[in-house]
């Protein structure tokens, strides 16, 4: 499975992607929102999550995930936000937007990991739940 | 250390301890070491060092520069443990975007410590030029206050920067 990572900082970039190598899914890179919308619209059909930093230039992690759930086309795919600030209102602004959770920056990989299996778990599960309806 | 107050009643003071907390909480994560408050007496020390920077802005209630500075070989090192490879791998892009990033996350630590204190504040992306007051002009800037922390065995300098 296809999991974007955007991030404006490379290095934190590269060290996401190694752990969604790690753990079986093929990163996408984006460093900024603009790129990370143009990936997810060339693979809509294959991402199953998209990691998407808050503090990000072009369009900032809040903007890209609104871009996102207001088409047909993305409106699928699972957003996980990452942020330097953990601040309650901004949380609560990208979870009422639509966002499945959060991580507070700096993060270990050991929790991003797994987040993301939990993540891809929950919507394996709701797939096999609308499968047998 | 003044003892000036913003519109918004926080005290250069506050803020200070603000940033100390921010430093050493995000500081020990990601160097998954001590980090100590160092001898206040240490500019020097970086007057003659090779050093790398990274500023951000935080605006709002309050108008702040927070610039991290740290000698390349730290910086060289914190940024091998955000990027999860050995420092030798990286290039001097790669050190001053890691040392922008450890920029990035401190002034967020810092924004939402102030917020719990009633002081509302955005962010910049990293690397930001003197803030300018709304109508354009520069603010007149207050004294810097320079913080200065031990990391991995390096002393590294956190200046906070607060506009009138």
């Amino acid at each position: 499975m296809k999991i974007l990572v955007a991030d404006g900082s490379g290095l934190v970039r590269h060290a996401i992607a190694e752990v969604v190598a790690k753990i079986g899914h093929e990163p996408l890179e984006a460093e900024d929102g603009g790129q990370a919308l143009s990936l997810l619209h060339k693979h809509s059909g294959e991402i199953g999550l998209a990691i998407l930093d808050w503090n990000m230039p072009v369009l900032n992690g809040y903007e890209t995930l609104m871009k996102i759930r207001t088409g047909k086309q993305l409106e699928h795919v699972p957003v996980l936000m990452a942020t330097s600030d953990g601040f309650r209102d901004d949380v609560i602004k990208a979870i009422k937007a639509g966002a499945i959770g959060y991580l507070v920056k700096p993060f270990s990989m050991d929790e991003l990991s797994k987040r993301i299996i939990d993540i891809l778990a929950d919507k394996m599960d709701a797939k096999d739940q609308c499968s047998h309806i | 250390m003044s003892n000036m107050t913003t519109e918004v009643n926080i005290s250069q003071e506050n803020i200070v301890k603000c940033l100390d907390k921010a430093v050493l909480v995000v500081l020990t994560n990601i160097s998954d070491d001590e980090v100590t408050v160092a001898d206040p007496d240490s500019l020097a020390f970086f007057k003659n060092a090779d050093c790398r920077a990274a500023g951000i802005i935080l605006s709002g209630d309050i108008l702040v520069h927070v610039r991290l500075i740290t000698p390349v070989m730290l910086a060289r090192l914190l940024a091998s443990r955000l990027g999860k490879c050995p420092p030798d791998n990286l290039n001097d892009d790669d050190i001053s975007e890691g040392v922008a990033e450890i920029a990035n996350q401190l002034a967020g630590r810092l924004r939402m410590l102030l917020w719990g204190q009633q002081c509302k504040t955005k962010m910049s992306l990293p690397g930001g030029d003197d803030p300018l007051a709304p109508d354009g002009t520069k603010r007149q800037a207050l004294p810097p206050v320079n913080r200065f922390f031990t990391c991995m065995e390096n002393l590294l300098l956190v200046q906070l920067v607060l506009f009138g």
